[in-house]
């Protein structure tokens, strides 16, 4: 891997490094246009490639927050372009490594001591990028391990970063900005506690420990001992990321037993843990062809208050759609519907919720879901374009939906995606008290 | 101090640097803890229990000793890096990251002192006084850096301007040095950030770069026109 040859450093060079990605994006639409005019077939997507790999260079360059937000994009692949999509899901797999000299320097100010003293051997350049960190690899005795080392500053360039990429935000997701406001503060939050290493640590260690019942599933073992504020080393797993599994043809069979063990893994953590490893992209999970699958990074863990809990997955119960004091009262709750509507917006968006949940909790409506059925994931896609072009939700700015809901849906949207692309036929396990008339 | 106390006793030789130690360190705690120079040599022997000829057999002036005490910020680093043995794996580049870390490191270790005399220097000045000790074996040190890089081919080799490559990396050490007295970040991390990107923009610069190509192509145009 070669190392970044140089970091924009100030704000005012990150907002420079904007500026250009702005500039560049015109220059396309431009393009673009001026291609039209003598070749009105060529589609949107050229258009879209050449956008989502001059932002991808940009973000990338910036790295740590502004990386995380890209690959936040690149997980709700339903709001995006597909092109944007592929361009970003690269950003969760490399993004440029930092000098070795300063790993051993973090190492140093943790345990006083070198790497090369704490293991018997220590990679010198990162192995593999993580969005705020590199992962390095060690090994002591027979052990192989994975030691993720944090970037310096990090946590205080967040606030900054993000202000920046909002802009950005707006214009690709399409979203108008006090919707976007309400949502950063929870994002912040978020990345701010991704850069708590501690925190990650025992988190780790309580999610792993809680879910290693689940068939299926492996989790590394964490090294408190060789772990601290801006290190944490843990076993190294071996396996392949989702694509370069599926290009070698696993069974419907392995699909199925993985696809399983993921629904497994956020059934469990979502209705018995209530907390959430809410960070469900494909680097973040490693493919066995016995079927088995290796999950690391509990950097973003959503806790989910009840109060949220409670209402949201109310929602999922086939009986209530039909109960329409009961959904207002829900929708209210969840900040769906605010007290400012019109009551043709209340018909409206109430119409348009309903919608969405029926199609949503599709598959929690049967005891069998196929996800390799696309047709399914068509339909949502083309639900989700007709709502965000229809007029009057365009026309609305209010803020709909609770900040709680911005990671469970991303969560759920990673998983839908993910046991897609696997084509893995699940049998959709839930609490029984959501089970009602199904 | 204590340790020092009983060396005395064993060797003529060791009594001298004994001597010599314990002056620099009775005048380090002596500026700490008034935040300026003692009034006079004198002051200063008598409130340590020597004569003022101990002193200047040692010191001509506490400007004298101040410049020790940086110079041996900068031995005590180069010690340490030579100490290490990953440290002759290094490339050149990662060798300059490595010596700014350990040096911010044993800087740290002084940090008031440092700070006491920063304070005391003119920002704006290209060469403090007080450095001028430490400067010329930063030179050296730097001098050798070079010499390697070009040997790796890390660096270029480019008429008129390499000349001046060393005095370049002594106004980047100064940056380091002025952004790290200003740092208010949790565990100084914002200079390690700032010493990453520093030092890769220099060993960008100092590296074969596009310009190169254009003046090499440049000159074979206007040599074959």
């Amino acid at each position: 891997m070669k190392e970044q040859s140089s970091i924009p450093t100030s704000k005012v060079q990150r907002a420079s490094r904007f500026i250009k990605t702005g500039a560049k994006v015109g220059g396309n639409y431009i393009k673009h246009y001026s291609k039209k005019v003598f070749n009105p077939e060529m589609g949107r997507e050229e258009l879209d490639k050449d956008n989502a790999a001059d932002i991808y260079e940009s973000l990338s360059e910036l790295k740590g927050s502004a990386l995380k937000v890209a690959q936040m994009m690149s997980m709700d692949k339903n709001l995006l372009p597909k092109a944007y999509s592929d361009k970003f899901s690269m950003a969760q797999y490399s993004a440029p490594p930092l000098s070795y000299p300063l790993v051993v320097k973090t190492f140093q100010q943790i345990f006083g001591k070198n790497p090369l003293a704490l293991f018997d051997s220590f990679t010198k350049n990162a192995v593999n990028a993580a969005s705020i960190g590199q992962v390095h690899q060690a090994t002591l005795g027979d052990k192989k391990l994975a030691v993720k080392v944090q970037y310096p500053g990090i946590a205080a360039a967040i606030s900054s970063d993000l202000k920046l990429v909002r802009p950005i935000a707006v214009r690709i997701l399409n979203i108008n900005e006090r919707d976007l406001d309400l949502y950063m503060g929870e994002v912040e939050v978020k990345l701010h506690e991704e850069t708590d290493y501690e925190l990650e640590l025992r988190r780790s260690v309580e999610i792993s420990e809680a879910c290693a019942h689940i068939d299926g599933l492996i989790f590394p073992k964490y090294y408190p001992q060789f772990s601290g504020n801006r290190v944490i080393t843990m076993d190294w797993l071996d396996g392949q990321h989702m694509r370069d599994f599926l290009l070698t043809n696993p069974s419907q069979e392995v699909r199925n037993g993985i696809g399983q063990s993921l629904w497994d893994f956020y059934d469990f953590q979502i209705h018995t843990l209530k907390q959430v490893h809410a960070d469900p992209h494909p680097g973040n999970f490693l493919f066995h062809h016995d079927g088995t699958l290796g999950i690391i990074d509990f950097g973003c863990v959503k806790v989910i208050p009840e109060h949220f809990y409670t209402n949201y997955f109310k929602l999922i119960r086939q009986d209530v759609l039909g109960m329409d004091n009961e959904l207002k009262r829900i929708f209210n709750e969840l900040d769906f519907l605010t007290e400012s509507d019109t009551p043709e917006q209340r018909t409206f968006f109430t119409a348009i919720f309903i919608e969405m949940i029926t199609m949503l909790g599709k598959p929690f409506h049967v005891n069998e879901f196929d996800f390799g059925d696309d047709t399914y994931f068509k339909e949502v896609a083309e639900l989700g374009e007709r709502i965000s072009n229809s007029k009057e939700f365009r026309a609305s700015k209010t803020a709909r939906g609770s900040k709680h809901g911005l990671y469970i849906n991303r969560t759920y949207f990673g998983l839908y995606n993910m046991l897609n692309e696997l084509g893995a036929k699940i049998n959709t396990k839930k609490p029984e008290w959501l089970e009602v008339l199904v | 101090m204590e340790k020092s106390a009983k060396n005395k006793t064993v060797l003529k030789e060791s009594v001298v640097v004994d001597i010599a130690t314990k002056i620099k360190s009775a005048y380090k705690t002596y500026v700490l803890e008034h935040g300026k120079q003692p009034a006079s040599v004198f002051q200063f022997s008598k409130i340590n229990g020597m004569t003022e000829d101990v002193f200047y057999q040692h010191y001509n002036s506490f400007g004298a000793l101040e410049k020790v005490l940086w110079k041996e910020f900068m031995d005590e680093t180069l010690s340490k890096l030579h100490g290490d043995a990953v440290y002759r794996q290094y490339t050149v580049r990662e060798k300059l990251l490595s010596f700014y870390y350990t040096w911010i490191e044993v800087l740290k270790t002084n940090r008031s002192f440092v700070l006491y005399t920063l304070n005391l220097i003119n920002p704006k000045e290209g060469s403090p006084e007080v450095l001028k000790l430490f400067k010329r074996e930063f030179l050296i040190y730097v001098n050798e850096l070079l010499i390697e890089g070009k040997e790796t081919e890390e660096i270029m080799n480019r008429p008129l301007i390499s000349s001046k490559y060393d005095d370049g990396l002594w106004l980047q050490l100064l940056f380091v040095l002025r952004f790290w007295h200003k740092d208010e970040s949790q565990g100084f991390e914002k200079t390690d950030a700032a010493i990453e990107k520093a030092v890769n923009l220099s060993f960008d610069l100092m590296g074969r770069s596009p310009l190169d190509t254009m003046f090499d192509f440049a000159k074979f145009v206007y040599q074959n026109k």
